[in-house]
């Protein structure tokens, strides 16, 4: 049995969660992350904290 | 830092509202029957810290023995210690402590440290469960259900918390019944 919130719940907390949280990542970010990750075989790539700063935080 | 930098850009906004409860609850003993109240008074309670019982129950607007209630579950779970009122020597001052502390203080990064934005959160999802003493695992279901979208029963169960199993089956059940969570049977009628 599959379960999933109702239409007038889900806009609600869709509004909720983007009012304190925003939109959630950005593709560009993703591709990033996902780069640096690959490169510094890390799970903190250094580099990292320069992709994300004014935009994002 | 990184890592909880990475985090935050990596998430989506329903993971953050998971990871905010999940923060709450640890803040909240590992309690997920916690009243979305009680995690209110908590944030209040660190965010006016040296406060009484008084100051909580003015600004919150809480009846007194609601509130007396809470606090007691608060103190004697070691979230929060009283201490003697510099001010008033029947008063008890109260501050928030411990591992509290720390989940309390991890769930306030997602609002710039702000402890209005999460109360103000917390009140916004209580007013869409529409019940009357919301819980956090309320809170958990609903914010992993938006996540998922559409997800079998089991997998709902298996984000939630360590908790005896019969609860956050009852918890499910009654927010079906109060049709804010759809099954596949509800959904055709």
């Amino acid at each position: 049995m599959n379960l999933d919130l109702s239409r007038d719940v889900d806009s609600k907390l869709n509004r909720i969660f983007g009012e304190y949280f925003g939109g959630g990542p950005s593709v560009s970010n993703v591709l990033t992350f996902n780069s640096l990750a690959s490169v510094h075989k890390t799970a903190e790539p250094p580099a990292f904290k320069l992709s994300f700063d004014a935009a994002t935080l | 830092m990184v890592s909880y930098l990475a985090n935050r850009v990596m998430t989506t906004k329903g993971q953050k509202a998971c990871m905010v409860i999940d923060h709450l609850v640890e803040a909240l003993a590992g309690d997920p029957s916690s009243p979305l109240r009680r995690a209110i008074i908590l944030i209040d309670i660190d965010q006016h810290s040296g406060s009484t019982q008084t100051g909580v129950m003015e600004r919150l607007s809480i009846h007194k023995s609601a509130l007396n209630r809470e606090i007691e579950w608060l103190f004697n779970y070691g979230c929060i210690v009283m201490r003697n009122s510099e001010h008033d020597g029947r008063a008890k001052s109260l501050e928030v402590c411990g591992y509290s502390k720390t989940g309390l203080k991890t769930a306030l990064r997602y609002f710039e440290n702000d402890h209005e934005k999460l109360k103000a959160f917390l009140e916004d999802v209580a007013h869409v469960l529409k019940q009357e003493k919301p819980t956090l695992r309320d809170a958990k279901i609903v914010t992993a259900l938006f996540e998922m979208r559409s997800a079998p029963r089991q997998k709902v169960v298996d984000s939630l918390y360590n908790a005896p199993i019969t609860s956050n089956h009852r918890a499910i059940n009654k927010l079906i019944e109060e049709g804010i969570v759809k099954t596949d049977e509800s959904r055709s009628e």
